[in-house]
């Protein structure tokens, strides 16, 4: 793996149709554009539960999400969260996707070719599909292929939209964007090196739209789309609180290979669980996560079901502390929360099991610390935190201040927080709990306005977001949300590591920023790591997993034995 | 009757005027910017303070209180801060739903909680009235989300059956569907409600049984059924529909947990999102428009004694 740098493996990945067609082939419609290894490690991509049998084209998929999409842009392609970026990969286009989680898999959408030609991976070249053609609509798109001008027009408009989800990566890095050959070329020009240039071009916060949306109004966007992905919404079917439906592409760049299989998508917006798991066992929706793994064998049991996947979820509750205000200030306090933690109780009684231990980068993101460096640098040792208190000049138990969001939809709380605050009291801390409506929590939160916080955050596939979270100018490059460890030495290395191309290498780095931060005593402390326990309906064929949020790209694969 | 019903018109306006600015300051003083909010994680400093602009939260509170009631007045109510739609708009998709809930609620409601009452009366210290009393008394202290839960869960667990979820089936679509999905929260709403109508009217039947007017009409020779529709059910009936017109007000506010567990796009939900993040607009406007409901609720539950017993007259 070593002999080819990061860059060099991605730049010798190219689409081979003739892979794809027998990828396709093995996998019984595994149409996942798989790339091989630089170094011809094997045939890797998303493994594909349930995907025997031959592919049956119709059927609607029914999906309940709990997220009130209205309430954050609706279906916005460049300013929507929450729920909104899950639907974007079904709508629109990226040049390519490289799956973060697995490096082995990349999907080449609307580019069919890119080149890196600068060492220093400055210029980004993409040769534009030429077969790519917009989907009949409502917003008066005219129905012809995405070209280099419109991958222009999208990543500009980014760089001026107020909002806009992917405005630190486009707006901090991007130099120039450039069609060039009569629009059948993209290049795009950075500023400086970017290490996590090619997981960022295809995320779902920073597709490609027809240029003719860039003028159309923010409020149109939010109901209603044009693009060239395999499904597109349903024209007066996104209500508000309600859901939405969308419906095949019928002129899908894929079209002729078969998919997508299905006819579309009924999404409706189901806020509590105990209406999501009866909407599922009712079939009202075709899967569902369940809380537990006891709820998974439960379920198992009585029903036709399968488990999707076990992945990682790639998320966590972080406990994050502010390192201008006391107690906090100390590292030898930062250290005593560290040692508070036990994070194997929280794996064993919130997740019977089916989680993992977090150093700063979470497991399994390349570049987190193995487990016996991680039982090392941040032991379960209530007594070194009294120890450490009383040292720093405090009496036990030392009252901290800690704020939450205490909104009953983010269950994690509820089941994090007794065993957290149990574990902080053993250590010699007495918490006073500030439990904070939503608003209030995100306000302060992003005012730095607290002593420390107890956060539940996105999913994050790389290594990038949490160490940044310890700069100065925090996560966002905004000076909001923390403090970081306002050290300049931790923030040279941690920037550092975003110039270094080389993976292997900055794997490493990425270890020595963790460990550079461990002795200095953390301030942003992941706690653990759950997996994914998505069940599916046994019907529900071909499910994409293993590679984190590009599944998002492959809904074209999925079909339904019904 | 007439100068009765302008007075309290007037009044009303008045309350509501104290409401308005009530709950403009309120949301004011609470600890949180809406417009950081309606960012979520993705502005600079400058737009946010674009977001303020926009939305006036820039200007001196006066003016920001003038501004939002010329439009009520002109009867726009703003736009729904986050998403940037008209309130007006939202409530004219969300209000059938929660008016249905309402409706069939209170149909339950009066269809269970009366009846029951006069049995529970007239056999009062019967086995039919300890069941009555006993039912009455887990319907008021179990809470309607705990009750909905498990009128979600329990036949999905057993029979594999769920109401329709997450979508609002319109009556005249589909009306069979639509009861399936309206009737499971109206009877758990109506539950509790019920409950409370049911002692009342109890109470309230044993009373009235015990008047004078009701020995006069027994020694008349009327007969025990004529006793009891004619002279007895209207005047015990008094109470009740003050506590049903308070019922309906309390519903408006209650209902929000319900269409939660049912995944009814009602007002309620409306509310709630828009409170958790901080929509002055949808907030302020609902509010109002909760506050008119009650306002003209009582009103009405007033006018309708003057009906009930001819004895109430209002100058």
């Amino acid at each position: 793996m070593a002999t080819k740098n990061y860059w060099e493996r991605f730049q010798r990945q190219r689409v081979s149709r003739r892979r794809l067609l027998a990828t396709a082939g093995a996998g019984a419609a595994g149409l996942a554009v798989v790339a091989a290894c630089g170094d011809g490690g094997g045939e890797p991509g998303p493994e594909t539960p349930r995907a025997e049998g031959t592919p049956k084209p119709g059927g609607v998929y029914k999906d309940a999400t709990d997220v009130i999409s209205d309430a954050f842009f609706g279906l916005h392609p460049y300013l929507a969260i929450a729920a909104g970026p899950a639907y974007f990969a079904r709508m629109y286009n990226a040049l390519f996707n490289q799956s973060a989680v697995d490096p082995r898999f990349r999907l080449d959408d609307l580019a069919s070719g890119y080149e890196m030609p600068d060492p220093e991976g400055l210029e980004h070249i993409f040769t534009i599909r030429p077969n790519v053609m917009i989907a009949p609509n409502t917003l008066g798109v005219p129905e012809r292929a995405l070209d280099a001008q419109d991958c222009k027009a999208s990543y500009d408009i980014i760089q001026t939209l107020d909002l806009a989800n992917a405005c630190q990566f486009v707006c901090q890095y991007f130099q120039n964007t450039e069609a060039l050959e009569n629009n059948t070329v993209f290049k795009i020009t950075l500023s400086k090196p970017y290490a996590w240039f090619q997981v960022n071009i295809g995320r779902a916060i920073n597709l490609v739209i027809p240029r003719e949306l860039t003028e159309v109004d923010a409020g149109t966007l939010r109901n209603n789309g044009a693009g060239g992905g395999a499904f597109q919404i349903t024209p007066g079917t996104f209500v508000e609180g309600e859901g939405l439906k969308m419906h095949k592409h019928p002129s899908y760049w894929r079209a002729s290979e078969g998919v997508p299989y299905m006819d579309g998508w009924d999404i409706r917006i189901i806020p509590d669980r105990a209406g999501r798991r009866a909407a599922f066992i009712n079939q009202q929706a075709y899967d569902y996560g369940a809380s537990s793994e006891s709820e998974v064998d439960e379920l198992l049991a009585a029903h036709d079901l399968y488990l999707g996947s076990e992945d990682p979820t790639y998320t966590f509750i972080a406990f994050t502390m502010n390192v201008l205000r006391p107690p906090f200030d100390d590292p030898r306090i930062r250290k005593a929360a560290l040692y508070a933690l036990n994070r194997d109780e929280f794996v064993q009684r919130v997740y019977e099991g089916a989680a993992k231990p977090n150093g700063i980068v979470h497991w399994p993101v390349a570049g987190a610390l193995d487990p016996e460096e991680l039982a090392e640098l941040q032991p379960y040792d209530p007594e070194r935190s009294k120890q450490l208190i009383q040292d720093a000049g405090h009496d036990l138990p030392l009252r901290i201040n800690c704020m939450f969001p205490g909104q009953q939809t983010i269950e994690e709380h509820d089941t994090h927080l007794p065993i957290w605050l149990v574990q902080m009291e053993d250590a010699g801390f007495s918490v006073n709990q500030e439990a904070l409506d939503i608003a209030t929590w995100l306000t302060r939160y992003r005012q730095k306005d607290y002593d420390s916080s107890l956060a539940l955050n996105q999913i994050y596939e790389t290594a990038e977001i949490p160490l940044d979270f310890s700069l100065s100018i925090g996560p966002a490059g905004s000076d909001i949300y923390t403090e970081g460890m306002q050290d300049p030495e931790v923030d040279a290395a941690i920037d550092g590591t975003k110039q270094i191309l080389d993976f292997d290498e900055r794997v490493e780095a990425v270890k020595q920023v963790q460990r550079l931060l461990y002795e200095k005593g953390p301030m942003f402390i992941p706690i653990v790591t759950p997996l994914s326990r998505t069940l599916y309906w046994n019907f529900v064929k071909n499910i994409p997993t293993g590679i984190g949020t590009s599944g998002f790209f492959l809904t074209h694969q999925i079909w339904l034995d019904i | 009757m007439r100068a009765y019903i302008i007075r309290r018109l007037i009044t009303g306006v008045f309350i509501l005027f104290v409401l308005s600015i009530v709950v403009f300051l309120v949301l004011r003083v609470a600890p949180a910017d809406p417009a950081v909010i309606t960012c979520q994680t993705a502005c600079t400093a400058e737009q946010i303070e674009a977001i303020r602009d926009k939305f006036g939260l820039n200007d001196p509170y006066p003016v920001q209180y003038v501004t939002w009631i010329k439009d009520l007045a002109t009867g726009h109510l703003g736009n729904a801060g986050i998403n940037d739609r008209p309130v007006i708009d939202t409530i004219r998709h969300r209000l059938p739903v929660t008016l249905e809930l309402l409706i069939i609620t209170i149909l339950f409601t009066v269809a269970i909680g009366i009846p029951f009452g006069i049995i529970s009366a007239l056999y009062r210290n019967s086995m039919a009235d300890f069941s009555v009393r006993l039912t009455a008394v887990f319907g008021l202290s179990v809470p309607a989300f705990w009750v909905g839960t498990l009128v979600i869960f329990i036949p999905s667990e057993l029979w594999g059956y769920a109401p329709p979820l997450g979508r609002s089936i319109s009556f005249f679509d589909d009306p069979v569907a639509n009861l399936r999905q309206f009737v499971p929260p109206a009877a758990v709403l109506a539950f509790a409600s019920a409950a409370g109508i049911m002692r009342l009217a109890r109470s309230s039947l044993l009373e009235v049984m015990r008047t004078d007017y009701i020995r006069t009409a027994r020694s008349k020779g009327l007969r025990e059924g004529v006793v009891i529709s004619r002279h007895a059910l209207k005047n015990s009936v008094i109470p009740v529909v003050t506590v049903l017109g308070l019922e309906v007000s309390g519903l408006l506010g209650g209902s929000v947990i319900i269409e939660q567990i049912f995944a009814l796009p009602g007002l309620g939900r409306f509310i709630f999102e828009a409170l958790f993040t901080r929509d002055y607009f949808v907030v302020q406007s609902m509010t109002l428009y909760v506050g008119a409901v009650v306002i003209l609720m009582n009103l009405m539950v007033d006018i309708s004694y003057a009906w009930l017993d001819p004895r109430i007259r209002y100058a």
